[in-house]
Order: structure tokens, then sequence, then C-alpha cells
């Protein structure tokens, strides 16, 4: 049975909870075995770390085998290589290689091509391959693309490589095309952040775009399937913590909430709670650690580093938090209150007869 | 003299180019051998520069995303960096735990190299008896059922499980974030230790006997290599003799034992203890580690910065366009000369020459017999590299057992502290040195006014990659490929098989053209006098090192 | 002079009074709980969240309500913002007075007994701690919205983002950080103006509702 566009539809709002992929798993698979031969990708790494790459063979549900086995199973005996283009797993190099991408630019249906990017842009000169400046890679492929998915922080908003300091001019493949004039392909990238990228949201995402389905993104262009709930508010298992202030302390994973040891869940909107990771093991917030909210578009600064570092104590005035510029202020205050309190006892005593100010 | 160079590498993590002269040799049947090599790494992110300014902890979470292949050892070195600045040595439960999580990953690392990486290459060379399971399933399900690509497609789901274990710990993987200086964050519950167990018997089941069988047949295949290469250019090359080192090799040692950590492990110029050793290994044996010894050329490297400063000292002043340089990577240099670093130098650095590795199964105590290599080429080799991974990953998969179960006695013993925990300290300095699958890492961190003051890393991928140093001399993989036996044939790869095992070339040849009509192309580059030649040996060699640029430039 | 017993605050003006001290001090402590400050954990169960958002909700109903009070019974005439000068200038001089440089300045408040009304009615500090009180609680609800309810006040935390230029952090921290140095003022000004009403002895004033005014 063919799953149809409805179908899709369905799954891609419905994957926000935890193991719903895992119960669409055979229509998922499905899906890829249905266009087979004609599932045209061209992944791409700029400024990345792999780990996004890595990520995407960590996937549960369904797992990478099986996704690749379903292609060979249902068409003709494809070989195990999903993507037209890919470093990490693909067997050619070199010439050829570049003659690989070269012809997934020129590929003319049927089915539609998508760009895979991974790893973040940069200014001319600090990433190129194939005898080239990544950033013409790009532009190339993005121009011939139906469909672009920036998988991971980096290729998202820039990620790590974008921390301030940033001294390659890192940014994401959206800010990039809008660089180069190329508005209309930016306003279509579909970014998968958190670093790195989860391989659940990458393969539900290109199994929707194979059946033509994008799936609803919010304003940064994330799927909100995936991102449309806030970790602190809407998912923590650690919340009753949070509600009744009881707070972690570095070294204890099995009480408490994160937020004095630094967690950002209040400032970000992923949905690893509830999904988590390597076959739904764990999550960062779960082994003790604070979120550090690598979802988000100003990820790692804004409201996100120092990671260590609990949230309202974030903006500080000169050096202090608000916690101590408010104790402060109080403490002042209730001294002035006993200062003035004890010179108008003092001075009762001495001088009974004196009239008090304010009163008969 | 004529030149061809191989730019994209697939297969290794990062943007690696290798540019090679190269010329035929009359006394070789006239065949063409690299004689000089480049290999330019042509990415740059800058994590030296953007840690500076940043609270010391967030070394532990921006370190590791140098690398997604590897960052759990950049978690636990900048860990160990941190413990050292703020004075903060880790109660037991917490060595246990590192030495859990770094085992587990370490599990996967290594396995992913020899089946996905570099296992392409070797099934060819295996023949259809031996290399069929490792290469990836050219026809599907039905592929599998023949044994084609059965432990390829096995070791995708093993590493998962690897990184199940990983995640049990570290939240999740790539990029854990249960580390912290003086620790680890996360606490050891039976829950977590008994989930361990049960991931870990099947790992260590896939190593000892699937993973090291396969290597006995490698070496068994090797013997017929030799017997084919004989008969075109009239010498025996098997693949202990390409990809020749330098024989010099550095470790810095791995896996801690918890008795003996203050005294031995975090004296870098002992770590006798641990289950790999610190030391230098050259003229053919093991001396103690000198940290001052280190020291980062850039003359080649596209940094306006001096010679021979140590991390301490080291500077990161990138200039994309500095005449002459060709790489990313700065040139490490121990003592002054040039070292390889990896799995053959951890190896040579503790056992020495000659290895054996027992098997038995951590449950049922069966016996399945030692494993036992001696090392063919005492300068490395692209058989010794690859050998010494599966001896580390077994070695690794072995331990990892004695970990946990030290672990549930110190449970059991209500010694489960995890933390010693110390503020940041206003002004200090530390140091992590610590092995990474591809070799020795080093950390070094500088704090001023509780903040980073310098952050240096010298890396696996910058040792083995780094470009030519201050006196030109290349680093160990330009060595290894220009080393002399660098055959550079003019057959393809169809042919080549075709020869190895009559027939064995035309299925490779019928599954390939499925995939692409222009597989039969493969690794054939063109020289710059228009012919091709076929670059798969030099790639070979490239590979042995499991290379990492994201690591090496950082 | 003398003094008459005079009608003061009405009923509705003192229980809106207290209601929004009661609502003050709960949100002070289940926030101080919240935020782990100063290890407050006067709240069992799950449910100090809820209670610390449903109490800010409510207060800031009383608020307004009290707003909308003293504009409809005429009393806002009082607390106007063109008074803020008179009352900043009666501090100047009292404090200066304090230190011994010029004399204190007499209760201003003034009965007519014969139009019945007050010609002041107000101790001049009163319009300034009133000013401080309404602009502290625009910024806690504003902030305490924008942390409350995220999803439904982006726009807020994007204004609060702003502000990262000079503080550093982004919205949601910059939110959170506001909003507690807020309830530290808060704090703060709740010391001075206890203190206060007690030195004034208008405490019966917000009780029962009536006071002994100096006649004119
Ligand atoms: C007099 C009034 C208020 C006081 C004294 C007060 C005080 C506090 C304090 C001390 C905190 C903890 C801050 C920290 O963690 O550092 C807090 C948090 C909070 N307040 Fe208030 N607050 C007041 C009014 C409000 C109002 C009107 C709202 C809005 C409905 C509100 C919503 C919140 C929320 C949502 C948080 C926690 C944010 C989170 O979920 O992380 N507060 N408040
Ligand atoms: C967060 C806590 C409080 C807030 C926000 C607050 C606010 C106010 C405001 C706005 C007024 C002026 C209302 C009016 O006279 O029309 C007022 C008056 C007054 N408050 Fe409070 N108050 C607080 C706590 C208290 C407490 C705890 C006391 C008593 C111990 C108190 C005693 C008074 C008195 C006596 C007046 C009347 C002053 C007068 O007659 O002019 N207040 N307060
Ligand atoms: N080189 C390197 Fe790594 C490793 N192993 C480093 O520490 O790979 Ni990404
Ligand atoms: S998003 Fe993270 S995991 Fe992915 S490439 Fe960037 S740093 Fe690596
Ligand atoms: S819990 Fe937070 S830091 Fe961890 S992966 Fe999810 S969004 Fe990123
Ligand atoms: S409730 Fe959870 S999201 Fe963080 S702030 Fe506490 S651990
Ligand atoms: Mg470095």
């Amino acid at each position: 049975m063919r799953v149809s566009r409805r179908d899709f539809i369905k799954i891609a709002a419905a994957s926000s909870a935890a193991f719903v992929l895992a119960q669409y798993k055979m229509d998922i698979i499905k899906v890829f075995a249905q266009h087979g031969d004609y599932v045209h990708i061209c992944w791409l790494n700029g400024a990345a770390c792999t780990g996004c790459s890595v990520s995407l063979a960590q996937a549960a549900d369904p797992d990478l085998l099986e996704v690749l086995m379903s292609i060979t199973t249902y068409t003709s005996g494809l070989p195990i290589a999903l993507p037209d283009w890919m470093y990490v797993v693909h067997p050619a190099s070199g010439s050829l290689a570049v003659e690989y991408i070269n012809d997934w630019i020129k590929h003319e249906g049927p089915g539609p091509k998508i760009l895979v990017v991974e790893g973040a842009m940069q200014s001319p000169g600090f990433c190129e391959t194939g005898g080239r400046d990544f950033r013409d890679w790009v532009q190339d492929t993005a121009q011939a693309a139906d469909y672009i998915v920036a998988f991971g922080s980096c290729s998202s908003f820039g990620g790590i490589p974008h921390a301030k300091g940033n001294p390659t001019g890192a940014m994401g493949v959206q800010d990039f095309l809008i660089e180069v004039g190329m508005e209309d392909k930016a306003k279509g990238v579909i970014n998968l952040p958190r670093c790195p990228g989860h391989p659940d949201s990458l393969i539900l995402v290109l199994a929707s775009l194979l059946e033509g389905v994008v799936p609803e993104l919010d304003k940064y262009n994330r799927p909100k399937a995936f991102y449309g709930r806030n970790i602190h508010e809407e998912q923590c298992p650690f919340r009753a913590f949070y509600d009744r202030g009881i707070f972690a302390d570095f070294g204890q994973s099995e009480q408490g909430c994160r937020f004095k040891i630094g967690c950002k869940g209040p400032v970000t909107w992923a949905d690893c709670p509830t999904r988590k990771w390597n076959d739904h093991t764990s999550f960062c917030i779960e082994v003790g650690a604070p979120c550090i909210g690598c979802s988000e578009p100003a990820w790692p600064d804004g409201d996100y580093a120092p990671f260590f570092v609990e949230l309202p104590q974030v903006p500080t005035l000169l050096g202090y938090p608000a916690e101590s510029w408010g104790t402060a202020f109080a403490g002042a205050a209730a001294l002035g209150v006993a200062v003035h309190l004890a010179r108008r006892a003092m001075k009762k005593k001495t001088a009974e007869k004196h009239k008090e100010k304010g009163g008969d | 003299m004529t030149s061809f160079r191989v730019d994209p590498i697939s297969r290794i993590e990062g943007h690696l180019k290798i540019e090679c002269k190269i010329e035929r040799i009359p006394e070789l049947n006239n065949e063409y051998f690299v004689t000089e090599c480049r290999a330019p790494v042509t990415m740059f992110r800058g994590f030296e520069i953007f840690m500076v300014g940043r609270d010391p902890r967030d070394a532990l979470l921006f370190t590791p995303r140098i690398c997604g292949v590897c960052p759990n050892p950049h978690s636990i070195t900048s860990a160990m960096a941190l413990d050292d600045a703020f004075d903060a040595t880790p109660p037991p439960a917490a060595i246990l735990i590192r030495n859990i999580e770094e085992a587990a990953y370490y599990i996967y690392d290594h396995l992913i190299h020899f089946y996905l990486l570099i296992g392409p290459e070797l099934g060819v060379i295996m023949g259809p008896e031996y290399g069929a399971p490792i290469l990836p399933p050219v026809a599907g399900i039905a592929g599998l059922s023949k044994g084609i690509g059965t432990h390829y497609a096995r070791c995708i789901q093993v590493q998962r499980r690897a990184n199940e274990v990983v995640a049990m710990w570290g939240g999740k993987f790539p990029h854990v974030t249960s580390y912290y200086p003086g620790g680890v964050l996360v606490e050891p519950t039976l829950g977590r230790i008994a989930n361990t167990v049960t991931s870990l018997v099947p790992l260590w089941e896939f190593v000892a006997l699937t993973h090291i069988q396969d290597i006995m047949n490698l070496l068994k295949a090797n013997e017929r290599l030799k017997e084919v290469t004989g008969a075109v250019l009239g010498v025996n090359v098997g693949l202990e003799d390409i990809g020749i080192g330098t024989g010099n090799f550095l470790s810095f040692g791995m896996m801690p034992e918890v008795e003996s950590y203050e005294d031995d492990w975090l004296d870098t110029s002992k770590r006798n203890n641990s289950l790999i050793k610190a030391g230098a290994f050259y003229d053919g044996s093991r001396h103690p580690l000198d940290e001052n010894k280190i020291t980062e050329d850039a003359k080649y490297s596209f940094y306006d910065v001096p010679d021979g400063l140590h991390p301490w000292d080291g500077l990161t002043v990138p200039n994309k366009d500095k005449p002459g340089a060709y790489s990313w990577t700065k040139a490490p240099r121990y003592d002054g000369k040039v070292f390889e670093v990896g799995p053959l130098a951890r190896m040579l650095n503790t056992f020495g020459m000659e290895w054996r590795i027992p098997r038995v199964h951590p449950i049922t105590g069966e016996d399945y017999g030692d494993f036992v290599y001696r090392v063919r080429n005492p300068k490395g080799s692209v058989l010794d590299r690859i050998v010494a991974r599966a001896a580390c990953v077994l070695l690794v998969a072995n331990s990892v057992f004695k970990y946990v179960n030290q672990l549930v006695s110190l449970v059991k013993e209500g010694r489960v502290s995890t933390m010693n925990k110390k503020p940041v300290p206003k002004e200090a300095k530390g140091r992590g040195l610590w092995e990474a699958p591809r070799g020795a890492l080093s950390h070094w961190v500088k704090i001023k006014d509780y903040r980073i003051a310098h952050y240096q890393c010298v890396v696996p991928g910058t040792w083995n990659w780094s470009p030519r140093d201050s006196k030109d001399r290349p680093g160990p993989g330009e060595s290894a490929i220009q080393c002399g036996t660098t055959w550079v044939p003019t057959l393809n790869v169809i042919e080549i098989a075709n020869a190895l095992y009559s027939g064995w070339g035309d299925v490779l040849a019928q599954a390939l053209t499925k995939l692409n009509p222009k597989y039969a192309r493969l690794n054939m580059e063109p020289t710059d006098t228009g012919e091709y030649v076929n670059a798969t040996i030099a790639l070979l060699v490239v590979r042995s090192f499991d290379p990492c640029l994201a690591c090496g430039v950082h | 002079m003398y003094r008459t017993t005079v009608k003061r605050h009405d009923l509705g003006i003192r229980i809106l009074h207290w209601l929004i001290v009661i609502e003050g001090v709960l949100l002070g402590l289940t926030g101080l709980q919240m935020g782990g400050i100063w290890g407050v954990r006067l709240f069992p169960g799950g449910g100090t969240w809820a209670l610390h958002v449903v109490t800010g909700l409510a207060w800031i109903f009383t608020s307004l309500y009290l707003l909308y009070y003293l504009i409809a019974t005429g009393e806002y005439r009082w607390y106007g913002l063109r008074r803020l000068p008179y009352g900043c200038r009666y501090l100047y001089n009292e404090v200066k007075a304090w230190f011994g440089m010029g004399g204190h300045v007499h209760e201003p408040i003034k009965f007519d007994n014969d139009r019945e009304e007050y010609i002041e009615k107000l101790v001049p500090t009163e319009i300034i701690v009133w000013w401080i009180f309404v602009f502290l609680g625009i910024l806690i609800m504003l902030t305490g919205l924008a942390m409350a309810f995220p999803q439904q006040f982006q726009p807020l935390l994007q204004f609060f983002d702003v502000f990262k230029v000079i503080l550093g952090g982004g919205g949601y921290s910059i939110a959170r950080s506001l909003h507690t140095l807020s309830m530290f003022i808060v704090l703060g000004i709740f010391f001075l103006h206890v203190y206060a009403v007690f030195l004034y002895r208008m405490v019966k004033s917000i009780i029962v509702g009536t006071r002994e005014e100096p006649v004119s």
C-alpha cells in the first residue's frame, strides 16, 4: 500500500510525540522504498565537525540500516548508498566525486533533489573542497535543489563556529543564501538545528519531502513537530522539582531541577525530553547536566553560554547579576530603616521634649 | 616527473586533499610510484580563538564540537585539563565512569573505521571468500543472506549500541554533556550499570569474535596479495610494505587505574599502570614521555606565528593568504622530530613488538584463544596500523568489564560520589593528555580572571596530518605516502580485483555499475599529462591513519 | 491646631490594599523559592509555580482595579504625575534636615473641616512610592508574563532581547533578571513603606479607615 500524502501530513504533524516515529516506522521505510532509485540527495560538509553525519548513523526509528536496506529490497538491487554524494560514506573520491556532485546538479527528475548541508558557511578562503570554495558549491547546488535541508546547528544558524569571536565569518545556510542574493532559495531552507541534528528529524523530513510534503515550520524555519514546544514549560521530567524549588548541584543526577547549574531549558524549544537520543536512551538533563540550548538561533551565545551559569545571572551589570544588585538594594533599604530607627530612639531618650516630626 | 591529486577524499573525516608527484621506476616494472606528497587540510573554524574570554567550563562543551566523530576524547581531555587547573582530582567512581564512557565510545569509533571507512578497499583486497562480509551489501537483504556485507551491516547496528552506552552516562552521542572539572555530573545508579552490562556483552562478542576473525582473514589475504604483486612488480608488496612511517611513535596513555590515579596517572612521565601507557617509542624502545618536548611549527601553515612554540605559549593567528603556506594544520613535533600517533603508537609503547590479548567471554568465561600479533614493520605500515586498531579495540572491550565491576563494588560500599567540586579559579593553568582513537591528544588551558585566557589543542589529526615543518620535513601522513612504495597503477580497480581473484572484479563491476555506471573509474585520477592513474593505494595509506581533519585544524 | 477624626480610606481601598499585600507576599515567597534565593522553601508539593503565576495574574488585576478605583473616586488627583516634583522636593529637604542641614518640613497633611475635604492628603513621599510601585508593577508584569507564557508573549521576549547590547544574555534571561531585580526593589521599598506608615502613624487608617487629621 502506498503511503498517501495525507497520511504523511498527519505523521509529520504528530511526530512530536516520542514514539510516533516508531509507530509509523514502516510507513517511513515504505516511502524511501517507493522512491528507491529516485532518492537524490547531495550531502555537503562545510565548517562541520561531522557530528551530524555520525548522528544520522545513530537513528533508531527506523534505523539507518532499515532505511538503506529497504531501498534495495523494494527496488532492483540498488547498492547500499543512500545519497548521491556524502563525504563520510561515499565510495568515490577526487575527480569522480566532483563529477557526481555536478551530475546531481544537472540531474532532472523523476523525484525531488534534496540538498543536505552539514556545517556552517564561512567567508571565502576558509573552506575549500574539490578545487573550489565551499561557498561556490553551496550556491550551485542550492540553485539546483528542489529542497534544502540544513542539518544541525552549524548549517541552520552558524552553531559553534559562529560563536562570538567568529574569526571565519561563519553563518547558517539561510543567512548565506540571503547574503549572496538568493533570497527565494533562502526562504525555503528547512532548519533542523541541535548539535548534532537529531536523526529522527532528518529521516522524517526527508521522507516528507520525498512525498512532497513540507512540514509546518516555525518562524526560524524549524518544523514545529520537533521544535514547537518549550523544554522547561512543557516537557522536562524534572519540572516537579523546579516547582517545589528543589535544585540539583553538580554531580546530582537523580533529583532536582538543573536550573541552578545553568539549565537553559526555559529558553529552548526542542523535544529532547520526550524524544531523547540514541534510541530513546537519555538526554542532556537526564544525566545531571544542564540543557545548553543547542537548538536555538543565538546559541552558543545570547542566553546560552556560559553553560554552567544559571539563567538570570547571565546578563550582569558591572559584573554582578540581578540577584546581587537586588539583595544589595533590599539590604540597603532595611539598613536605612534600622539606622533611622536607632537614631530616633537615641534622640527620644536624650531629649524627651524634642518634638517628633510628622507627629502630634 | 608528473603529478596528480585527490580532492576531495571520501570516507575520512573532514577536508583533506593529497597532491602527489609520481615517477616511473624502471626497477619496478616501470610502474608509477609516488615520490613526493603534500596533504593540505582545507578547512578552519578557530576554536582556539573563540574560546578565549569564556567561562573555563564551557571548554567541556565547546571542544567536543571540534569533532563529531571523536567528541568524547575532547570531552575527557578538556575535563582533565580543567581538573588540573581547578586542582580537583575526581573521586574513584568518576574515574571509572569516565573510563566506561570512553571505552564504549572507543569501540564505536574503531569499528566504524574498519568496516565503513577503510572496509570497502580491504574487502576488495580480501576477495570473494573473506572480503565479502565487510563490503557494503551490494544486493540488499538478498546480499546479506549470501553473506555479502553482513559484518558491514552489523557494524552499523553494533556501533549504535556502543553509543547507547555512551548516552546512558553522557546524555547523548555525539556530544556528551556530563563531564565536569573534578568528576562527572552523572551518578552511578544500578539501573545505568545493569543496562551498560546488557549492552556491552554483544559488543564484546562482535569485537572479539567477528572483528578479530576478519582481521585474521585479512592477514591471510595479505599473503595472497603479496604473491600477486610479486608477479606484477617483481617484488612481493604486501600491506606491511606500504605506508611506511618514521619509526617514531608517541602515546599519551589512556584508561587510568583508579588505585594509582594520583601517583601514576597524574604524572605524565609515568603512566605505567594505565591500560595504554604514555611514552615516546623510537629506536625500537619506549622512553618516558616529556610534555615539555611538544612544540608546533607553522612555517607552511596558514598562521602568522613563530615556529617551535610549546602549547603553553602557542598562538593562533590565522592568515589565509600567507605566502608559501598550504595547510590549516600546524606541525607538531616531539623533541624536534616527526612522530606518528595512533593505535600502533599505543600498542608499541604499551606492549612493544609482540602483543597477546586474551579472548575470554566476560559472562560465560569461555576461552576463544588469545589474539597474538607480531609487528610486521617496526616503522609502521598500513597493515600494522589496521591490526593495532583491532588489538586496541579488543583490549578496551575486555577491560571495560573490569571498570564496571569495580564501579559495582564502589556502589556496594556506598562510595558513589562522582564530584570533587571546586570553584572556578581566578588564575590557573592546566593540561589534559589522553589517547583519542586516532592518537595522542592534548589540551592546554590558562585561566585569568575566571576566564579562558589561552586555549591550545594539539590533536592527533594535527600530528599525523601536519604539513612540512620549519626544517621542511613532511608530516607522518605525507611521509608515509611518499615513502617510496606507494604504487600508482594504471590498471583500474576492477582490473586489479580480477588480477587478485579471477572473476572477482567482474562481480564488483556488476554491483557497482548498478549504483552508477561511472564506478569503473573509481579512484582513477588524471595526471597533469592527461593519463589516468589509480590512487587506491595512496588512499589506502591515507585511510590507514583514520584521518580526522576537523580535529586536526579545529 | 487641633485634630479631628476623618474617614481617610473607604472600605474598597482598604480591601484592595490588603489584597495586594497578601498577593505580594505570596508572590515574593513563591518567587524566592522558585529562584532558589536565600534558601526560602515554604511551599511543599508541585504547585509553587502555579501558585506564583495565578497569584501574579490576580495581582495584576487587583492593581488595575485599584487604579480604576482611585480614578473613579477622584482620589487619584493626590497621586498624579504632576505632583511628583513636589514629592521629590519634600524628600530632598527631609534628607537634608536629617543630616542637620535646614529644618524639617512640617507634616503637610491638612484637613479642611468646613468643606470636609483634604487640603493635602498625603505625606509627599507617598507619591514617589506610588510611582515606583506603578513602574515596577508594569515591569514585573511584563517580565513575568514573558517568562510564564513564552509562547504567547514572544514579542515581549524579543523586546527584552534588544537589551542584550548593554546587558549581554538574551531575551529570557534579561526578562528574568529584571523580574528578580524588580522583586528585590519592591522588597526594599516595602521595608521603607512599612516603616514610614508606622512612623507617620497611619496603620490604623488602612485598617479601620479613619485617622486623626490636623485641621487647618
Ligand atoms: C510582586 C510581584 C512579583 C514578585 C515579587 C515576583 C517574584 C519572583 C521571583 C523572586 C522569581 C524568581 C526569579 C528567579 O528565579 O531568579 C519569580 C519568578 C517568576 N515570576 Fe514572579 N514575581 C511577581 C509577579 C509576577 C507576575 C505578575 C508574574 C506573571 C504572571 C510572575 C511570573 C513569574 C514567573 C513565570 C517566574 C518564573 C519564571 C520561570 O518559570 O522560570 N511573577 N518571580
Ligand atoms: C507589597 C506590599 C505593599 C504594597 C504594594 C503597598 C502599596 C500601597 C499603596 C499603593 C498605597 C497607597 C494607597 C492609598 O493610600 O490610596 C499604600 C498605602 C498604605 N499602606 Fe501599603 N503597600 C504594601 C504593604 C503595606 C503593609 C505591609 C502595610 C502595613 C503594615 C501597609 C500600610 C499602608 C498604609 C497605612 C497606607 C496608607 C497610607 C496613607 O494613609 O496615606 N502597606 N500602600
Ligand atoms: N584526530 C582526531 Fe580526533 C580522534 N580520534 C581527536 O582528538 O577525530 Ni575527530
Ligand atoms: S551542528 Fe554540531 S554536530 Fe553538527 S556539524 Fe555543527 S558542531 Fe558538529
Ligand atoms: S537537551 Fe538542550 S542541549 Fe541537550 S540536545 Fe536538547 S536542546 Fe540541545
Ligand atoms: S525543570 Fe527542567 S528544563 Fe531545566 S530548568 Fe529545571 S531541569
Ligand atoms: Mg591547535
